[in-house]
């Protein structure tokens, strides 16, 4: 089973399809979220997912506004889809016939 | 400011693969981020990369079975042997003479007290080599943590200790000189420090030495042990435990009822450890 932010990742380098790499899936991220995604968070949870065989990653090509530098290239694997796709069945499945009311601290069956 | 925080940063992020190291510069430089970002940023990460490693049981082993205890002993070994050193070499340096050359007496004490030199310096820089060399191959990427536990254990472990040269009147003087205040110093870093860190590169790099090689030096550094056990009993247990023996006029030499001499045992660990991966190696080669 995904965490919740191995899915929130995997969703966002699928939208981005050939556009994910590192900074593109964190700028992607923190406006997902409305919060900061570190670096840190960011690459160990790549390594963790493309350990899992959830991801490929590799070294892609040099911009002038990245000083030159490689990006880490992001491609969700087709196992990584069907995990998403589970995570997503789960969250779907738990949060049917629930109503999410903010502000008034009650959820209703 | 800013420029010692960049190499700062640039600093850290070399404990990064490389090809992190790249691209996580480039996604910091893409999103502009300051100076003290990109250190914290980096800094993270390399954090997370650390704590990922300590997750495995092998740098435990290195930091507990290797770089304690050795490194332990050796700060009380180096220390006990320096003073002995710093003893002689002040002893000669003060009452040196030709005559000295001339009387075959005192040419063979002198040749005698040159070879327990070379024999304390080859055992330390062969413990230290060994030890470093087993921490490079345990571990090669927390290497950095325990070989620092190591070297601040080398020099501080002693500490609250003393020696039965530096406590007895005829000798202590011979601690107020410059020699023998800088001597162990010396020897910690030349005989102990070094060899240890070029022992750690050599084992990142060549994670297990050739059988015949590993089994050669095992064999040296346990006779090392083996020559030198008596004398280390009395530089571990000094200052430690309860003194049951008295010098004239103080107590100075303790004599423990725990095997003690078993402790130079603990220096031919890492060899041993070195004979093992050996072994284990050309079985993986040979089920290959």
């Amino acid at each position: 089973m995904l965490g919740e932010f191995e899915y929130l990742l995997i969703s966002t380098a699928a939208r981005l399809g050939e556009d994910a790499y590192g900074a593109s899936i964190r700028e992607e991220l923190e406006r997902l979220i409305g919060r900061r995604c570190s670096i840190g968070a960011l690459y160990t949870t790549i390594s963790r997912l493309e350990a899992k065989g959830l991801i490929a990653t590799w070294m892609g090509g040099a911009t002038r506004e990245r000083g030159g530098r490689a990006k880490r290239m992001v491609r969700v694997t087709a196992q990584g889809r069907r995990e998403a796709a589970g995570f997503y069945r789960a969250v779907t499945d738990a949060s049917r016939g629930v109503s999410w009311q903010l502000g008034r601290q009650r959820s209703r069956l | 400011m800013t420029g010692v925080v960049s190499r700062l940063a640039d600093a850290v992020s070399q404990r990064l693969d490389p090809e992190e190291r790249e691209a996580v510069w480039g996604d910091l430089e893409e999103s502009g981020a300051s100076a003290t970002s990109r250190l914290c940023e980096v800094l993270g990460l390399v954090v997370r990369r650390q704590a990922e490693q300590w997750a495995d049981w092998r740098p435990w082993l290195g930091l507990f079975g290797v770089a304690i205890p050795t490194g332990a002993l050796l700060s009380f070994i180096s220390r006990n042997w320096s003073d002995v050193m710093a003893i002689d070499s002040y002893v000669y340096a003060t009452h040196w003479t030709s005559y000295i050359f001339r009387s075959p007496g005192a040419r063979l004490d002198l040749v005698g007290v040159v070879l327990r030199f070379l024999m304390m310096s080859i055992a330390l820089m062969g413990w230290a080599w060994s030890a470093g060399s087993a921490l490079g191959s345990i571990s090669r990427r927390t290497t950095w943590v325990s070989g620092a536990a190591f070297t601040i254990l080398i020099f501080t472990a002693t500490w609250g200790t003393t020696t039965v040269a530096r406590v007895n009147p005829l000798s202590a003087s011979v601690f107020t000189t410059s020699l023998g205040v800088v001597l162990p110093h010396v020897v910690r870093i030349d005989l102990v420090v070094l060899p240890a860190l070029w022992g750690m590169r050599n084992g990142s790099r060549l994670p297990s030495l050739p059988r015949r090689s590993a089994i050669a030096w095992a064999v040296v550094i346990a006779a090392l042990a083996l020559w030198a056990a008596p004398g280390l009993a009395a530089s571990f247990t000094f200052g430690r435990l309860p003194a049951d023996y008295v010098w004239p006029g103080t107590r100075i030499f303790t004599k423990s009822r725990w095997p003690v001499w078993l402790l130079p045992s603990v220096l031919s660990w890492p060899a041993v450890y070195m004979v093992a991966t050996s072994i284990r190696r050309v079985r993986f080669q040979r089920n290959r």
